[in-house]
């Protein structure tokens, strides 16, 4: 038998996992591009006046906040086809999709926090200025919301940084499965420990990215 | 003609009757002191005039202009078999206007609140120019224009950059009457404006009042500040229980009050009253 070990150079391993590391980006991009903007609609539905649906969207957030984001994935991804006999899922769709609503979930809930810590006085100033509303929410609202969000939302960032991972349960090969695949047909341990390596770059950079907006937003108190 | 008439306005919190049929009317230029004890109205009667709350019934008509009407509504009786029900009753209601006219017509109203509510995210500049951009379509050259010569009005032109945690609260206070102000109000109303401040800090804002007299503002002055009151307000209507007790001149009100409710007030207040002599010198 030839010896397997290091039959795979470094260079090598990088290349494979880069490979691995751009699913990983492209997942938590399009997840961050739409689950914001989304997660801003679950809000407001959620607080809707017309009650059907914010009990709707209540019901929704259970479900998604109380199951896994692992076994989501595996929902989006086998249940169409169970039940209504589409086949050929693409893969990387159904993880997006997975993710994109998992994740506007929760930045939802950081919005009605963020939206409900405005002092009602706020709106009341605006409503006696002549502001309508969709004016006093974009104005004066939404700014003071995003300065307060930042924190819990910087928190969530990362997470889905690392959440990524997850995609693996359906055969995307993200960066962990990539340095799985080759710990399994090389029999070497380290390129596993080597993801930390872009988890953490990736996540020293969004730290930085936060740091810096936070320190713009800081121009005022309140 | 008077600038502001109200007529007989009610407004209950479920059951409990916070206005209990309001009238009174203001002339132009007059500044009315409203004064009275906590929970006896005053705030919700300046809500309902302001629009921030909606009268249950009653009329509110500013510059001659009816803005809050009032209809009459049928309220029918629950009927039950076999009872001989009751007639429908016929209510009389506040009829206000839809939701883009109010807003609209509510900028003949000012208020000042008692907190500031100033918008942290904005300079002073940012706060005065806002709605004068956004409301009335004013350009920016024109808003920023108004927006100095109101501060200048209360002698905070040098504070046009600053964030409104700069300020003290005093400032604040100041910024957010040249904000209403920037809205040309009808009537500038005041929801206890110094209830928020320091004595120190009263003073320069019961200055700034003092001095929008002079200038022929009509003001409306929900105060606990009696001697300022007395001192600076045309008119004093003596709220309690949702009631208009007294209505009249300000020093003879003040001095010898007619009803024994009124008398009982004021001699408690005046006792630890502060002073606020030195606001007309």
């Amino acid at each position: 038998m030839t010896n397997i070990i290091a039959e795979i150079s470094f260079g090598e391993v990088t290349v494979e996992l880069l490979e691995g590391f751009l699913y990983t980006l492209a997942i938590f991009g399009i997840t961050l591009v739409l689950a914001l903007p989304l997660g801003m609609l679950f809000c407001f539905a959620s607080q809707s006046k017309f009650k059907p649906l914010a009990v709707v969207m209540r019901v929704f957030v259970w479900i998604i906040r109380g199951t896994p984001l692992m076994l989501q994935i595996v929902v989006v991804f086998y249940v169409p086809g169970l039940l209504l006999g589409i086949s050929g899922f693409n893969r990387f769709v159904a993880v997006c999709i997975a993710f994109v609503i998992n994740y506007a979930v929760y930045f939802s809930e950081i919005y009605r926090g963020g939206i409900e810590s405005i002092p009602v006085g706020q709106y009341e100033a605006c409503r006696v200025l002549g502001l309508t509303k969709a004016q006093t929410f974009i104005c004066v609202i939404l700014p003071q919301v995003i300065k307060r969000i930042m924190p819990p939302m910087s928190n969530e960032v990362m997470t889905l940084v690392k959440d990524t991972s997850l995609a693996n349960v359906i055969s995307i090969t993200e960066l962990i499965l990539a340095a799985k695949d080759i710990v399994n047909t090389q029999g070497i341990l380290y390129p596993l420990f080597y993801t930390a390596v872009f988890y953490l770059a990736m996540c020293g950079v969004l730290t930085l990215l936060f740091r810096f907006v936070e320190k713009k937003l800081g121009y005022y108190k309140g | 003609m008077a600038i502001l008439e109200v007529d007989n306005i009610k407004k209950s919190f479920g059951d409990l009757e916070v206005l209990k049929g309001i009238t009174f009317s203001m002339e132009k230029g007059e500044v009315l002191a409203v004064i009275g004890s906590s929970g006896g109205g005053k705030t919700t009667l300046l809500r309902c005039l302001t629009f921030l709350e909606r009268s249950d019934s009653g009329r509110i008509t500013i510059d001659g202009e009816e803005i809050v009407g009032e209809g009459e509504f049928v309220v029918k009786s629950k009927k039950k078999k076999g009872e001989t029900s009751e007639p429908d009753k016929i209510v009389i209601k506040s009829v206000y206007p839809n939701d883009g006219e109010l807003r609209v017509k509510g900028l003949k109203m000012g208020l000042v609140f008692q907190d500031f509510n100033l918008f942290p995210e904005y300079s002073v500049l940012g706060n005065l120019t806002l709605a004068p951009i956004l409301v009335q379509k004013k350009s920016k050259e024109e808003a920023v224009a108004l927006a100095e010569e109101m501060l200048a009005k209360v002698g905070l032109g040098d504070k046009r950059d600053a964030y409104p945690y700069q300020l003290s609260g005093g400032q604040k206070q100041r910024v957010a009457i040249a904000r209403a102000l920037c809205m040309n109000p009808s009537i500038l109303c005041f929801d206890e404006p110094t209830s928020a401040l320091d004595p120190e800090l009263t003073l320069e804002v019961l200055k700034v009042i003092a001095s929008l007299k002079k200038q022929g503002v009509t003001m409306l002055i929900v105060t606990h500040e009696i001697e300022f009151a007395r001192e600076v307000a045309d008119t004093v209507i003596f709220l309690d229980k949702g009631v208009v007790l007294e209505h009249g001149d300000a020093k003879e009100l003040i001095d010898n009050p007619k009803t024994e409710r009124a008398r009982e007030f004021l001699n408690k207040i005046v006792s630890s009253g502060t002073d606020t002599d030195v606001v007309t010198e």
